[in-house]
């Protein structure tokens, strides 16, 4: 019989069977080893990416001493989080449907009727429940949704070695199994009792990768500008906001303003501060700054929650300020931002990326002087850097 | 249920000519020798990390601010959080997802049902993420660059799309077959 991509016009069997074994109360023979397998293996590629950039990602705003990132290529993090955003929820799909093949395992009783079947069942534990706590806290973060009394940068960090642990285990486990069904090529068996053909097999999978499509268009705009307007669902729009992209953190939360749009006194009379290891500390004022020679540079606005923008920005070289500081060897300078408090009101920018001439202290965005939500008056910029280590209304630079 | 040994795949299959379906073709710790060894190795290296990253979490190390401020009450949320999405998957949205599949299954043609189902399963994944959208859970009022769409209308569009792209698929698919009949001989 001629493969057919939609199934032969028959009857529904009334026991809601697919065709083929059925295993106890579970009908659908779509409950099978292979197709457990072949979503196994490509949720163990996408969890690794995601694991690997968010490790990336956490290296570069927690450097260990061990520990510097390059300022190039300038797109490195903008890529690199944008992969680890879009591929954890392109992940949603993948991980509801493995668990939907794989359920009858879950029911089955005993649950552990030797000790290694113990050890493996409670070692899924911190797989499933790591893998749905991740995406779950992720997905949420990006909406800026915190229903939980515990610090998401933390606890996400956490959780993926949790869930790491539990997948070197899963994959000791399954990997002869999984090895086995791949090589098998279309012919059933193995730990499930479901046994599908090769067509009921590929039009679920095209179901599954459909869905993980579908969630993909409807997000991945925040991230790649051309599909900002299909990307119905994206928590950002890489457009929307104060001269042409979005903001973060705003003037009024890290208060340089108050409630009435006031700014901070010491924005009204700004100097930059240079201090520390240098050779004659300054003061700098916005007029100063000005007079200096200026660099332009086209680089991105990177988010931890996957979305970018581009901006062409023009201001003062680090380098240079450094350099008219008199300022020679250092480890590394921490740009201290005016807001009050917060986790991300200072930075540092280690001798190597200081070195890059497009680390730049920026005066202006896209032809404009900085807005107050940008930035105004001195806000760092450099490539290759997260959203939340390119400081805002900076007013002091201390050179270690 | 006694342990028994088990069969490798390879065994299996070479023994009944189809592996069986009551064998267990597993790499368990009751498995073959190398098979053996790699499963407990497996189990205890992912334990280690597992314990690697509670201590982790315990003293906040990485990063700058612990979770554990003040012992008992962060780390009773973060168990609750970590536990509830390991039940709420596998004990009440996977079992709801089959019984709605099961359900549309019976009022569906059986040639349209894969279709369908790849419409369903876009729908409730689509659905899910955007709950927090829809209802407008969090964020942050003096932030209007975030959540800057209309999520409503966002949420619609995304659905009407995904069940053109089927309706579609399924027409071309139905075209194809028809096509690939009238063009093999004797089938």
């Amino acid at each position: 019989m001629t493969s057919t991509l939609l199934p032969p016009e028959v009857e529904p069997d009334p026991n809601g069977s697919d065709g083929g074994p059925v295993s106890g109360r579970y009908a659908s023979s779509l409950h099978d080893t292979r197709l457990a397998a072949l979503l196994g293996s490509v949720l163990g590629v996408t969890f690794t990416i995601c694991f690997l950039t968010g490790l990336l990602s956490h290296l570069i705003q927690h450097p260990p001493g061990w520990f510097d990132w390059t300022t190039r290529p300038a797109s490195t993090y903008r890529i690199t989080q944008g992969v680890h955003v879009a591929t954890g929820l392109a992940t949603i799909p993948l991980v509801l449907a493995k668990l939907w093949v794989v359920a009858p395992r879950f029911w089955t009783w005993p649950p552990a009727p030797n000790l290694a079947k113990g050890v493996e069942r409670i070692m899924l534990f911190p797989l499933v429940a790591g893998a749905v706590f991740l995406l779950l806290t992720g997905t949420l973060d990006t909406f800026q949704w915190y229903p939980w009394g515990f610090y998401f940068p933390s606890a996400h960090y956490w959780a993926s070695f949790i869930f790491m642990g539990g997948l070197v285990a899963h994959i000791g486990s399954k990997y002869a199994v999984t090895w086995a069904a791949l090589r098998r090529g279309e012919r059933g068996g193995g730990e499930l009792a479901g046994d599908a053909d090769v067509a009921d097999r590929r039009r679920f999978l095209g179901g599954v990768a459909f869905a993980t499509l579908a969630i993909t268009v409807a997000t991945v705009g925040q991230a790649l500008r051309p599909l900002r307007a299909i990307s119905t669902l994206a928590p950002r729009d890489p457009a929307a906001g104060p001269q042409g992209f979005p903001v973060n953190k705003s003037a009024a939360s890290a208060r340089v303003i108050d409630k009435d749009g006031n700014t901070d006194e010491r924005i009204d009379d700004f100097h930059l501060n240079i201090f520390g290891k240098v050779g004659e500390e300054l003061s700098l004022s916005l007029a100063d700054l000005q007079a200096m020679p200026q660099r332009i540079a086209k680089l991105p606005i990177s988010c931890v929650e996957g979305w970018s923008a581009s901006a062409t920005w023009r201001g003062v070289p680090l380098r240079d300020l450094l350099d008219r500081a008199g300022v020679g060897d250092f480890d590394s300078v921490e740009i201290g931002s005016l807001q009050r408090s917060g986790t991300y009101r200072t930075s540092k920018v280690s001798f190597d990326q200081a070195a890059d001439p497009d680390m730049l202290m920026a005066l202006e965005v896209n032809g404009e002087p900085l807005d107050i939500e940008h930035g105004y008056p001195l806000r760092l910029i450099g490539p290759a850097r997260p959203g939340v280590l390119q400081t805002k209304w900076v007013g002091e630079l201390v050179v270690s | 249920m006694t342990a028994e040994p088990t069969e490798t795949a390879e065994t299996a299959t070479a023994e009944t000519g189809t592996p069986s379906s009551t064998a267990e073709v597993t790499s368990e710790g009751t498995g073959a020798g190398p098979e053996r060894v790699v499963f407990w190795v497996s189990m205890a290296v992912g334990a280690a990390i597992v314990v690697f990253a509670l201590n982790g979490l315990r003293t906040g190390r990485g990063i700058d601010r612990p979770m554990i401020s003040d012992g008992s009450i962060v780390v009773g949320t973060f168990a609750k959080f970590f536990v509830i999405s390991a039940v709420l998957i596998d004990v009440v949205l996977i079992p709801l997802a089959a019984g709605i599949g099961y359900l549309a299954k019976r009022a569906v043609p059986a040639r349209a049902w894969p279709v369908v189902r790849a419409g369903l399963f876009a729908t409730g994944t689509l659905l899910l993420y955007a709950y927090a959208l829809v209802f407008d859970k969090g964020g942050k009022s003096f932030l209007p660059s975030l959540r800057p769409r209309d999520y409503h209308s966002g949420l619609l569009w995304a659905l009407v799309v995904t069940w053109l792209v089927a309706a579609l698929a399924f027409g071309v698919m139905g075209l194809l077959d028809r096509r690939r009949r009238d063009t093999v001989p004797g089938d």
